[in-house]
């Protein structure tokens, strides 16, 4: 039965559509606007059909926020100004070589926060007639809506840690940053290593791209140096963020303990048990 | 006595605080707050794409204003966009793995090319995915498509592919990314497919969107 089981033959045919279709182009790459609470704006997108036939194209806008590693995430609803942002015309039909100027009207309603918002303007290629299938490639301009007013930057350091004791010179450490405030930052760190209150090693730690709001950057890092003595170490991380050039920085403390500190604690420790088993020994024999 | 008195005093010596106390202090200041401006913009607010424009820095002196006590204003009202474009081609219209068998994984491959002036350099995924009236498992943590398992997913090679062995087919999986402008930068996109005993007979199909766009800037 087993081997019955073996002899068959399931045939699975699998047809993946890829895009083909996507021989395209976009352009502006990136936008960013300005505008006060209601209040209407036009941006335009060119779009280009490099393939050899006649292409549809849709349009649209989405939402954008990041990942913990800064990369960006495309989706709907994810931000409330994608119903701010709408496009003159939902598909557009291109020949080959042909462009075409997409208008997108920005209406920021009354009511409208400041603070930044981040949306995707869309393009992307259609299949012509297949069923259940969709030939896709999808191209985005960045769009940076900033609704005027006033904003705050902020940003908190949620995490700042490495390993409590080590006997390594290599010591991971880990930082965890949200921006709490309505607008996004770029982000500068510098990582001081203090004994004793000197600086032995300064080093900058590269963050990233800049941080959007309510986004959380999480990064590991091992910070490698030449300590000499055995004790407690201060590692602080001092944090730069957005225009206004605030800082924020947390400290943490490793305790290092070479290789030959705790050799000779431990020798020490058998020298007095040794010294305490003779002094005995002496006593009770007088 | 003597005795206990040395013991007592090598035990200070050693020292009975535990060694292991740490502490970690975090200090975040006063939160600052600056005033956007949004002026009004020139009779239609439309900025020609035919036209070359260069990045407006948007820290420097055309939008700060000096500072005073942590209160920032920034001079708005305008529309800043970039010179570059992004362009993307996929080599294939349609990919076909054949007919599937439990002895062995079937294969298939395309090629996505992307092209950017952007400084940021560009960032590549999946965009969305459909799949028809029957639905393959996804490979599993082990990331590799195994035959006589019922998985399918994709593997990723190029110069910008950030995967290593294989990874499900779905959306928002990030597949390449570079932070320097690039022009026909190509990802291989190898598709694979296994099945077992107990998988459904028929015809499985599925579309695929991939979606690119420049990176944030720094």
């Amino acid at each position: 039965m087993y081997k019955i089981w073996w002899a068959m033959i399931w045939f699975l045919p699998l047809f993946l559509f890829a895009d083909q279709a996507s021989a395209f182009v976009v352009s502006p790459a990136r936008y960013l606007i300005t505008a006060d609470p209601n209040t209407v704006q036009t941006v335009q997108l060119s779009v280009k059909n490099d393939e050899q036939e006649s292409k549809k194209f849709k349009i649209f806008v989405v939402g954008v926020k990041q990942s913990e590693s800064g990369a960006l995430v495309f989706e709907k609803d994810l931000d409330v100004a994608e119903a701010w942002v709408r496009a003159d015309q939902p598909t557009v039909v291109l020949v080959s070589e042909a462009q075409a100027k997409i208008n997108f009207i920005i209406s920021v309603p009354k009511n409208a926060s400041p603070g930044s918002h981040y949306l995707g303007l869309a393009v992307e290629s259609m299949a012509d007639g297949e069923s259940g299938s969709v030939l896709g490639g999808r191209l985005f301009s960045i769009l940076t809506l900033r609704v005027a007013g006033e904003v705050v930057e902020s940003v908190s350091v949620d995490k700042w840690s490495g390993p409590m004791a080590s006997w390594r010179r290599d010591w991971p450490m880990s930082v965890q940053l949200k921006n709490n405030g309505n607008i996004d930052v770029s982000l500068k760190s510098v990582v001081d290593i203090k004994y004793q209150g000197k600086i032995l090693n300064t080093s900058e730690w590269p963050l990233g791209n800049i941080l959007l709001i309510n986004s959380v950057r999480y990064l590991d890092k091992t910070i490698s140096f030449s300590p000499v003595w055995p004790g407690r170490y201060e590692v602080q991380n001092k944090i730069s963020y957005g225009r206004s050039g605030q800082v924020v920085w947390a400290t943490y403390y490793v305790w290092y303990f070479p290789i030959w500190s705790i050799v000779s604690v431990v020798l020490m420790f058998l020298f007095f048990i040794f010294v305490y088993i003779k002094l005995r020994h002496r006593h009770v024999q007088i | 006595m003597v005795v206990r008195k040395s013991f007592i005093l090598f035990l200070i010596l050693l020292g009975v605080v535990s060694p292991l106390t740490v502490h970690c202090d975090m200090v975040s200041p006063d939160n600052t707050t600056y005033l956007i401006y949004a002026d009004a913009v020139d009779a239609g607010g439309i900025l020609s794409t035919g036209d070359i424009y260069s990045l407006e820095d948007t820290l420097g002196e055309a939008i700060a204003t000096s500072t005073s006590g942590g209160v920032y204003q920034v001079l708005g009202g305008y529309q800043a966009m970039t010179s570059s474009s992004i362009a993307m081609n996929i080599s294939d219209s349609s990919i076909d793995l054949g007919d599937l068998n439990s002895g062995l994984v079937k294969t298939a491959s395309t090629i996505v090319s992307v092209t950017t002036g952007d400084q940021s350099g560009y960032s590549l995924s999946v965009g969305s995915i459909t799949w028809g009236d029957k639905i393959l498992n996804s490979v599993g943590v082990d990331h590799a498509v195994t035959a006589g398992v019922e998985e399918y997913g994709f593997e990723a090679s190029g110069v910008d592919s950030q995967l290593v062995g294989d990874w499900p087919v779905v959306a928002n999986q990030l597949i390449s990314v570079s932070t320097i402008p690039v022009v026909d930068s190509p990802t291989t996109l190898i598709f694979k497919a296994s099945i077992s005993g107990a998988s459904v007979s028929g015809v499985y199909t599925q579309s695929v969107v991939f979606q690119a766009s420049v990176n944030l800037e720094l």
